[in-house]
């Protein structure tokens, strides 16, 4: 059964993308740390099931805490993962570090960019076609507590190949 | 006098940051959690216990001895 590790920063929704996906009924709060220990779950899809890993929140994957151990140790034990990376779409610029290390190891990754409502509220725009190209992985917006956008992840589960930071980099330099 | 380090801002104070002192894990801690040097931040709570800055829209508390190490000035 194919893997999914869903990791990102503390308190962007992962638990509540978790419960989700799988229907089931982790305790969810509006603090950081809430999930300090891993929990899994199953998903049909359409042709195959997936087994889903709700990881602790994680700054970087270097670990600080234990916590953060969890969930790097999480990620080296499941090689063969794919990992939905959820990042905070308010505060996007925080999340795309951890995104681009998990990319870094070589594991495919889709990324969610959750609290998409919030983020317009705060009338942050955020260009997702160009966000795409230069990550060149699945990039969606998702608002975990309605359901907004999670048809297109589990469609994007099957597009998601890891990729190479370099040509990242170099598509960022482009940029400047 | 000016306030020099982070703890010394009374709430409500407006601040620039200008230079993050310690280590690269410390440094790199802060800047993961959105701080940086240039940022401006706004003091929510300094008197007692941990410091509460609110900085690019979003709240971060500091231990005391962290935010000791934070060299700000005063104003936006």
């Amino acid at each position: 059964m194919k893997k999914i590790l869903l990791m990102g920063n503390p308190n962007v929704g992962k638990s509540v993308f978790f419960n989700r996906l799988t229907g089931a009924n982790v305790i969810e709060s509006n603090y950081p740390g809430t999930t300090v220990d891993y929990t899994k779950g199953y998903m049909k899809g359409n042709s195959e099931d997936f087994e889903i890993i709700d990881v602790p929140g994680t700054f970087s994957l270097e670990p600080k805490d234990k916590a953060e151990e969890v969930a790097v140790k999480m990620l080296e034990e499941k090689k063969d993962a794919l990992v939905i990376c959820v990042i905070d779409a308010s505060k996007i610029e925080r999340g795309l570090y951890l995104a681009l290390e998990i990319i870094e190891r070589g594991y495919p990754v889709v990324l969610a960019l959750n609290m998409w409502d919030v983020a317009e509220d705060k009338n942050i725009q955020i260009d997702i076609e160009k966000l795409k190209s230069i990550l060149n992985i699945p990039v969606v917006p998702t608002i975990a507590i309605s359901g907004k956008g999670f048809k297109e992840v589990v469609l994007s589960i099957k597009k998601a190949a890891s990729v190479g930071v370099k040509e990242i980099m170099e598509k960022v330099g482009e940029i400047k | 006098m000016n306030p020099k380090f982070l703890y010394e801002l009374q709430p409500g104070d407006w601040a620039r940051i200008i230079k993050i002192e310690g280590g690269w894990g410390f440094r790199q801690r802060l800047y993961l959690r959105g701080l940086k040097e240039g940022d401006v931040i706004r003091m929510i709570s300094s008197m007692q216990g941990p410091v509460v800055i609110e900085v690019n829209r979003s709240i971060i508390a500091l231990g005391r001895g962290m935010a000791r190490k934070i060299r700000i000035i005063k104003g936006r």
